[in-house]
């Protein structure tokens, strides 16, 4: 059972920062803390059901708009779902870097910052990811698939290339450093790379996709961070020419 | 201070539940604060990269990342950004933040928790000469968990001389605009400060990020 007004702030924390930036803790964070301990400790995974609304209003002892307060909270975040229709309720969701590049957005936007810093950051976190591959026992099976790319199918497909940049993100072992990578990239791909055109670009992407996969699966890991850095400047060069003024736009928040 | 309630109702022609639904969505981020009370209403906050790094925890700890992972990622990324600091700082700010260094450390020497306190600080400085917010953003997030949860087990204090020196040293790179020195130092020093934490925490550190 949760005390309504629960706050760990005071006593956990001030020793560190005097000046305490962190909001303050409401019932229905603590009760999102709970619902999140919960799931770990019944090793439930995606998909898997949670108990009813009813259940844990009586397991937590809050109410009910700090709990729906808990599971909105949950559920921005894509960690939990809500299953519609009789049966249905609260389902385990998945980690979605794209949710975590929602979130981060609303930061950048109120910051002030550009699409050009998010370029900045990509040629820096994308090379790391394709280093860090290169030590991944797995890389060779993980890259098989890349390896013999079809230039006839051209137009690099690009669900494909975001596969791609995927597997490398996941093979480089870091769950940080490839979530945040992840998050950087799916923003940059749906709010710019999305609404150019890459006709011209997409026959070199492949190939260099196709290289980049090559030198990975050989485990040589400043040929791999070489290449993927000049992959990302190839693109943004791209985008800078044809599109300069994108790069001082605001980061938009959706 | 935003509009009241019944405005923002109007303006975006909205039902009361939603409209406090999407305010509390921003507040959970610690970018608005919601003053209770008559007069109260919603307020705008200032934009903290702690409470990024909360919710980011969140996601750290759902993908199974572990505290190891965390100090692995800021050894990494800590140093870009001197080196950002060092090819971009204005060189004013950059002398302003090497005196800072040279005050902050004789005022905290001989002072156990000092140099921990003054750490963030110095990061942060580091951070702003960087020209990069976002990854700045996101660096100093890390920092926060690395701060909240990891600080909480581990003293530093005893190697703090170190740690000041270190500052002092990556200070005057960036100031002499040396990029790659700069560079090297802050790699350095996060290593340094990495190895402290392995030391003393060990196996814990392999235990899963935790959210709080």
């Amino acid at each position: 059972m949760i005390p309504e007004g629960t706050s760990d702030t005071a006593s956990a924390r001030g020793a560190m920062k005097p000046s305490d930036p962190r909001r303050v803790i409401k019932t229905s964070d603590t009760v999102a803390l709970q619902i999140v301990r919960d799931i770990k400790a019944r090793g439930l995974v995606k998909g898997d059901r949670l108990p009813s609304e009813t259940s844990m209003l009586q397991e937590y002892g809050v109410s009910r708009g700090s709990l729906r307060e808990a599971f909105r909270l949950l559920e921005v975040q894509g960690f939990i779902r809500f299953k519609p229709g009789p049966g249905g309720g609260p389902i385990v969701g998945s980690v979605e870097p794209e949710n975590l590049a929602r979130t981060s957005t609303l930061y950048f936007h109120l910051g002030g910052m550009t699409y050009g810093d998010l370029f900045s950051t990509q040629e820096l976190f994308e090379p790391l990811c394709a280093r860090l591959a290169c030590a991944n026992p797995d890389r060779h099976e993980r890259m098989a698939s890349f390896l013999h790319g079809d230039a006839l199918l051209g137009s690099a497909d690009r669900a494909d290339a975001a596969r791609f940049h995927d597997e490398v993100h996941q093979l480089a072992g870091n769950r940080v450093l490839a979530l945040y990578t992840a998050a950087v990239t799916h923003l940059i791909s749906t709010d710019i790379m999305a609404t150019m055109d890459l006709a011209e670009l997409s026959a070199s992407m492949l190939e260099e996709h196709r290289q980049l996969a090559q030198v990975i699966a050989d485990g040589e890991a400043a040929e791999a961070e070489r290449l993927m850095s000049q992959h990302f400047k190839a693109q943004h060069g791209y985008c800078r020419q044809r599109w300069p003024s994108r790069l001082n736009e605001l980061i938009e928040w959706r | 201070m935003l509009p009241p309630e019944s405005a923002m109702l109007e303006q975006y022609r909205v039902g009361r539940a939603s409209l406090r639904e999407a305010l509390r969505l921003i507040e959970a981020q610690g970018l608005i604060t919601l003053k209770p009370g008559p007069g109260g209403g919603p307020v705008v906050g200032d934009i903290h990269a702690a409470n990024l790094g909360r919710t980011a925890s969140l996601y750290f700890r759902f993908s199974g990342a572990t505290y190891r992972q965390l100090i692995e990622a800021m050894v990494t990324m800590d140093p870009w950004l001197a080196e950002l600091a060092a090819l971009r700082a204005d060189r004013d700010m950059a002398n302003e933040l090497v005196a800072l260094c040279i005050a902050e450390t004789k005022a905290v020497r001989g002072d156990s928790e000092g140099a921990v306190r003054f750490a963030p600080g110095f990061h942060q400085a580091v951070y702003e000469l960087s020209g990069n917010p976002v990854l700045s953003t996101m660096t100093a997030a890390i920092d926060a968990v690395f701060i909240e949860q990891i600080l909480r087990t581990v003293d530093l204090s005893s190697h703090q001389g170190q740690f000041l020196d270190d500052h002092q040293a990556i200070a005057q790179a960036i100031a002499n605009a040396d990029a790659e020195l700069a560079k090297t130092l802050a790699t350095a020093h996060m290593q340094n400060v990495a190895a402290c934490c392995y030391e003393q925490a060990g196996a814990q550190l392999d235990r899963r990020i935790e959210w709080r």
